[in-house]
């Protein structure tokens, strides 16, 4: 079972109190009705789904109930980080090198 | 007392009789004893019979490796428990124990008529068969089929122990108290971490409770090992846990453990739970668990009688119990000679040592010679006489690679040795890979994935002095990865008889009568991935041996493929712990019909303590793929069988057999008996040949564990998340 560090609460916690929330960083397109029906597919359903390093959005569902994005290796199924729904995307090569 | 038993030998308290029964006829054997040794103290080695011909079958080994020697066990009402393994169980006054699959009794089994028949049942001989009228499948063969297979019979009444469970969480957990496991935890503990000790035996010790003869920091092992646990015991830091098996090891160093509380009392105390399921997240793990010692194949390999070598100098040494008078070593490997010359001392006439080997070390062949015991070089073995014990033993001269002129040699019991394998399951539970060391002929750990350290004969260090020094380096560094100092202790050893040699790589599983004629068949069937033609065509894996020999040797010769591989592991689980063991409450609380041995990875669903999070569900859970060790029991077999991963493979195995399913029939064994007289040397010498000289270009595309891609989820996320 993983342990994942809530931004919120400040704790390493059990993998059971959280929720998988799909990937992190996909912005809502501001006017939906402009797009074409392949960009709103697009939008909706295209996910990037690496094998390796991945952004994605958990939610403490259990806790602080908060969504919080995370950085997760999917290969090895490990967390590398874990930051708040509005803090940047960390800079991968740098987790990586501190991961390998 | 017996003449089997040697007075004043072995760890075993000789003035305490214990009374057990088995089969009905009540035996004596002494506190401290196995239900095993006990047996061989009486001089019964027919243990049970084999799964589907009812062949005779004894006691192989001396450890949780058994695959032979399984019982039933009682203790009163919703207390009888099937596949016990007779090599784990302690006697206990009172103990109740009884054969399985045979009828009407051990010694002569009407089930065996089909060991006769068996050259007309070839691979798949069922469902070929048996397919017309479709209707008779389900009501007359399946029923007649299943009824000859199989071994224990499943209890029907309630469970009426209960199981508890408990959480721990520690500094360093050390998996395995052999020599390097002590020197870890001795060092780590020193450290101040707080530590775990965990091991599966009765007695903590590993090897040097069977090498009474090492002398380690100028004291005899076994008083050094009593000093050593005395200081472990002294250290408030430091938990010692016999008895308890680690059965898993999961994510961020979370290891379960499964500890035996009064499996071994005559009495147990009013309400005390029967085991204890732990879940222990560590912080550094330290795994010391030790080397298998690998069978050899030869036609007959199965009879009564037959057994491993160190399983021989186990009886001998720790139970003080000698397995024959006429003992015969078959070998390939220096330590079998030990265990020869150990026995010879011991009063018993080993007839003969033949090592396939053409040389070994002189000093070996003199002190075999000074001991009056015959000794064969260059030779093989290709059978095994006797029906319900062996009797003789049929060597061969190698001639060219082939077997030669035979020779019969009279003997009550063979003793055989085909090398040394770490012991590398939990590793291969972590997504560790192995990697094939070609000077050691044998699969070492490779890339790690957690905070885990491996020490001693699970690194390929054999010697009990390696296994020393290198436990008390994994434990000292463990210790200084949780931040403290830590220093190694040095341990000066003497005597150490343990090889750092190693010798051929011949393996084949013998507890269900594989033949190579099987992995013929497989591959007639276009099954060239080693890993469905273990599964599909051989009982390999099946059981309680599942994992615990390492088969790759045969199965890859026999295909033709590199004997290597990036991201060959070990099958998860070694040791088969009851289910209960992870129910919190009592199992009849929960209206869990009766307790029963099962591997979890076989993947029966029982509703009593299915895992809270089913896999199906993580899996389609927004599209979140889980690898194979998340849910904590290690429920499902998508990732273990390896065939679910590609529907193909299904297809083609549908196509092909008929049938895909795991059922009792289905394992009870799909092709003849073991024929390897003519195939047997074939596949000696390909197992010999360097892995990777046979068309290695192929891609060891068996490997299914890293998990595929997903397709995508499709779930929405808000523009502010962006």
């Amino acid at each position: 079972m993983l342990l994942i560090h809530c931004p919120y609460c400040e704790q390493d916690l059990p993998e059971l109190e959280f929720a998988y929330a799909g990937e992190a960083h996909i912005a809502r397109p501001a006017d939906p009705s402009k797009l074409t029906d392949e960009e709103w597919r697009d939008f909706l359903f295209i996910r990037t789904n690496p094998k390796g390093v991945h952004f994605e959005r958990w939610r403490h569902v259990n806790g602080c109930a908060r969504f919080f994005n995370a950085v997760r290796e999917t290969v090895g199924d490990k967390f590398l980080a874990t930051y708040r729904a509005d803090e940047p995307r960390p800079d991968i090569s740098s987790l990586t090198g501190d991961a390998k | 007392m017996t003449s089997y038993r040697l007075q004043g030998r072995g760890r075993v308290d000789h003035g305490k009789p214990v009374n057990f029964t088995f089969d009905g006829k009540t035996y004596q054997g002494l506190a401290g004893d196995t239900l095993a040794s006990a047996l061989l103290a009486n001089g019964v080695h027919l243990m049970g019979r084999s799964f589907k011909y009812h062949r005779p079958r004894g006691v192989v080994s001396a450890g949780s490796d058994e695959p032979n020697a399984l019982m039933g066990t009682r203790r009163g009402p919703g207390r009888f428990e099937p596949n016990t393994r007779a090599t784990i169980q302690e006697i206990r006054e009172g103990l109740e124990a009884a054969s399985q699959n045979r009828w009407p009794s051990l010694a002569f089994d009407m089930g065996a008529i089909n060991d006769n028949l068996g050259s007309l049942f070839s691979a798949g001989f069922y469902y070929k068969t048996f397919m017309w009228p479709r209707a008779f499948w389900d009501r007359v063969y399946e029923p007649v089929i299943r009824n000859a297979a199989g071994l224990g019979v499943s209890p029907t009444e309630p469970d009426a122990d209960s199981y508890a469970s408990r959480f721990a969480h520690v500094d360093v957990l050390v998996v395995g108290a052999g020599p390097a496991g002590l020197a870890a935890a001795l060092a780590a503990g020193r450290s101040g971490a707080s530590v775990m000790l965990v091991d599966e035996n009765a007695e903590v010790g590993g090897t040097l409770l069977s090498e009474p003869t090492v002398v380690i920091d100028g004291q005899p092992a076994w008083d050094w090992l009593a000093a050593t646990v005395a200081e472990l015991d002294g250290l408030a830091n430091v938990q010692v846990m016999p008895r308890t098996t680690a059965i898993g090891y999961y994510h961020q160093n979370l290891v379960g453990l499964a500890q035996r509380l009064t499996d071994h009392l005559a009495a147990p105390p009013e309400g005390a739970p029967r085991e204890r399921m732990w879940k222990v997240r560590a912080k550094e793990v330290v795994l010391a668990q030790g080397a298998l010692e690998k069978p050899l194949v030869f036609d007959g390999n199965d009879r009564p009688g037959v057994m491993l070598a160190s399983a021989a100098q186990t009886y001998l040494n720790r139970y003080g119990v000698k397995v024959g008078d006429r003992p015969a070593i078959v070998t390939a490997h220096d330590s079998a000679w030990h265990a020869a010359f150990d026995l010879a001392g011991a009063g018993a006439k080993p007839v003969v040592i033949v090592d396939m080997r053409a040389s070994v070390d002189p000093a070996l062949t003199d002190r075999a010679h000074a001991l009056g015991i015959e000794a064969l070089l260059g030779r093989t073995v290709t059978g095994t006489a006797g029906r319900l014990r062996v009797t003789s033993l049929r060597v061969n001269r190698m001639e060219g690679g082939k077997a030669g002129e035979p020779r019969d040699i009279g003997c009550d019991a063979v003793l055989m040795c085909g090398g040394w394998t770490p012991c590398l399951h939990l590793f291969s539970h972590t997504q560790g890979k192995l990697a094939w060391d070609e000077a050691l002929q044998v699969y070492l750990p490779g890339r790690k994935t957690e905070a885990v350290q491996i020490a001693g004969a699970g690194r390929g260090l054999w010697s009990i002095a390696a296994s020393l020094g290198d436990g008390a380096n994994a434990g000292a560094a463990a210790a200084r990865d949780v931040g403290l100092e830590a220093e190694a202790p040095a341990f000066g050893v003497a005597a150490d008889r343990k090889p750092d040699v190693l010798g051929r790589h011949v393996v084949l599983e013998v507890d269900e009568g594989l033949g190579l004629g099987r992995v013929a068949v497989g591959q007639e069937r276009r099954f060239t991935m080693k890993r469905y033609v273990k599964y599909c065509y051989t009982t390999l894996y099946s059981k309680c041996a599942s994992g615990s020999r390492p088969t790759a040797g045969i199965v890859t010769a026999s295909i033709h493929g590199p004997v290597s591989g990036a991201g060959s592991r070990m099958r998860h689980r070694q040791a088969p712990v009851r289910r209960q063991a992870g129910a919190v409450q009592s199992a009849s609380a929960r209206g869990c019909p009766a307790r029963s041995e099962v591997r979890p990875s076989v993947g029966r669903s029982s509703a009593c303590c299915r895992p809270s999070r089913s896999r199906s569900r993580c899996m389609g859970h927004h599209g979140r793929r889980l690898p194979p060790r998340t849910s904590f029991l290690n429920w499902p077999t998508e990732y273990d069988i390896g065939v679910m991963t590609s529907m193909s493979k299904i297809e083609s195995l549908r196509g092909e057999v008929g049938l895909c399913q795991r059922s009792t029939t289905w394992r009870s064994g799909l092709g003849s008996r073991p024929r390897p007289s003519a195939g047997f040397s074939t596949a000696m010498r390909r197992s010999a040949d360097p892995p990777g000289t046979r068309s290695s270009a192929r891609s060891p595309s068996w490997d299914m564990f890293p998990p595929r891609p997903l397709a995508p989820c499709g779930r929405t996320a808000p523009a502010w998340s962006a």
